[in-house]
């Protein structure tokens, strides 16, 4: 899952990139075929939704292909379309729409997204459920734990724990220095692990 | 170090490695401190968990629908095929070409045909379109009087042509006649009235009002029998006291405002007012073409009977002389037969028959300037 190791992988993508400036449209349809899954389980991840990490992916790739002239190659490919994602991401959330039907998604279940922690009432002393879950539940629990949080902690602990990104590619997507990025997945990581302890 | 710290530190490295010196430190608490072992021992799992979630699959035909995506035009695009479609086909710079040409042809339009303001006419005769006021006219004496609002040329008035030689060349919309009335025929009339009846024959009601001061001046001043056969005239029409006060500021009139007082003259030029508003043919001395206010009376009349209107009427006032003007307006074909009526009132000097025919228009408006010396 790691991406900045896939040497070759970079490779492709320059190669694909300068067809792709030479007119080549096949040259796109590799790029997408070779980034859809990362891109899209990216946006799930952000997002919590598979319909809407489908839609959100096909609006990263349309912006990949139209301004692809943009790239100038001085970050690699898959960081370059990482930043578009988790902009597309924070958009889409900000959205009116977006947010509407979360509401309605949501409405009579316990949402602790505006405040970013989870009920600390329903918190037990029992040994944590995350060692008592299945493999699928678990993966339950941390996607829901991970949408509790705020968008800007989501994305670096996403970026960084499950994307396996350095932190100077995650500078570089998300345009935080050092600083500002480690603060946020100290803070990220405090509030994920209450949220789990809670549920 | 204490538990919060490791804690911190906990949270701040994360799944990173740990300096060697900071490590050693931390092991050295979490093998003393069980509670803190045991967070960190969740915190892995949690971290570990996070790694292995499985990577989620973009959905089957991903590639085709960002095809789609990619082919389905853009809002811009959608309204440069509809612009296309509307504009039979040509392309979006074409419409845009063509509808920034038609704003610039209602721009230029608008600006060429934007009303020029027209030059200021100096001399020259109003018009329909900039009716130019009548600022003064001179009467016989030479005395410019300003002309009231009543007698500037009405939208009706003849529009001369559209040239500006044609407007030179035009004539006033106001002819200006001129009627003078023989002393002798004041006199005469004058005598007649001496000859008649005493005043308070039978048949005669008494004034109800007192006698006023103007009235025993103008008996102390010999004008007594003129005054009473006014009286006797209007009491027969049953007109009251009203005409009978006109009568006595006819006599005043006539005899000249020089020796009236001042509050004589000022009531004259009320009831002057009240001729102008519009108060017609209350006056008692309408058969007595001899005095200045039968003769205005009697051309009111004439203008009556030729379907004309009079506009205004204005007294004035010399030593030599009673004066009048009158400002009406006359059917043009019923022009000729009022001058001829106004012949048998006493000489006048008409406006050239060119001159009336260069007017132009259905009506003739004229200001006619009635004078008679004073005997």
């Amino acid at each position: 899952m790691v991406l900045a190791s896939e040497s070759t992988a970079t490779d492709l993508d320059v190669a694909d990139i300068e067809e792709l400036l030479a007119g080549e449209r096949q040259a796109f349809d590799r790029l997408v075929s070779r980034h859809a899954d990362r891109i899209f389980n990216l946006c799930y991840r952000l997002l919590g939704d598979r319909d809407e990490a489908d839609d959100c992916a096909q609006d990263v790739f349309l912006k990949v292909f139209r301004n692809f002239k943009q790239f100038r190659g001085d970050s690699k490919f898959s960081t370059w379309i990482y930043s578009i994602a988790v902009n597309t991401c924070r958009n889409r959330r900000k959205s009116a729409d977006y947010r509407f039907w979360r509401r309605i998604l949501r409405f009579g279940a316990d949402s602790a997204e505006e405040g970013g922690v989870l009920n600390p009432e329903i918190e037990d002393p029992a040994p944590s459920p995350l060692t008592l879950l299945t493999r699928r539940e678990q993966e339950i629990l941390l996607q829901k734990a991970m949408d509790a949080l705020p968008q800007d902690q989501k994305t670096v602990i996403v970026l960084r724990h499950v994307e396996g990104l350095s932190y100077e590619e995650i500078c570089q997507i998300t345009g935080y220095n050092p600083g500002t990025l480690k603060s946020k997945l100290a803070r990220a990581r405090q509030l994920l692990h209450k949220n789990l302890q809670s549920l | 170090m204490d538990c919060d710290q490791v804690r911190d530190i906990l949270f701040d490295a994360g799944d990173s490695d740990l300096p060697e010196e900071l490590r050693t430190q931390v092991q050295a608490h979490l093998s003393q401190c069980g509670s803190c072992a045991d967070e960190a021992a969740a915190l892995q799992r949690e971290w570990d968990a996070l790694k292995v979630l499985p990577e989620e699959k973009a959905p089957a035909g991903f590639l085709h629908r960002v095809h789609e995506r990619i082919e389905r035009p853009g809002g811009t695009q959608r309204a440069g095929k509809w612009l296309s479609s509307v504009f039979g086909g040509k392309g979006l710079v074409e419409a845009v070409g063509l509808a920034v040409s038609a704003v610039l042809v209602v721009v230029i339009y608008q600006a060429v045909t934007r009303e020029v303001p027209r030059p200021k006419r100096t001399a020259v005769p109003p018009t329909v379109e900039a009716p130019a006021r009548v600022q003064s006219f001179q009467s016989e004496s030479g005395k410019g009087r300003a002309v009231p609002d009543a007698l500037q040329p009405s939208p009706a008035a003849p529009a001369p042509a559209g040239s500006d030689l044609a407007l030179q060349k035009a004539e006033p919309a106001i002819l200006t006649l001129t009627l003078i009335i023989p002393a002798e025929a004041g006199r005469r009339h004058e005598a007649a009235r001496a000859a008649a009846p005493a005043p308070h024959d039978e048949g005669m009601k008494a004034p109800r009002s007192a006698p006023s001061p103007m009235r025993e001046r103008g008996v102390q001043n010999g004008l007594r029998q003129d005054l009473m056969g006014r009286e006797r005239d209007t009491e027969r029409r049953g007109r009251g006291d009203r005409e009978m006060q006109a009568a006595r500021d006819e006599v005043m009139l006539k005899r000249g405002a020089a020796s009236a007082p001042a509050e004589e003259k000022e009531r004259h030029v009320r009831q002057d007012s009240r001729l102008r508003e519009g108060h017609r043919g209350e006056v008692s001395v309408k058969d007595d073409p001899a005095t200045i206010g039968g003769a205005v009376e009697r051309i009111r009349k004439l203008v009556e009977e030729a379907h004309g209107h009079v506009a205004a009427i204005e007294p004035s006032e010399n030593t030599d002389r009673q004066e009048a003007t009158v400002v009406a307006e006359i059917p043009r074909e019923a022009f000729s037969g009022f001058l001829n009526g106004l012949k048998q009132l006493g000489s006048i000097q008409e406006a050239e028959e060119e001159a009336i025919q260069r007017q132009g228009g259905p009506t003739v408006r004229f200001s006619l300037q009635v004078t008679r010396p004073r005997g």
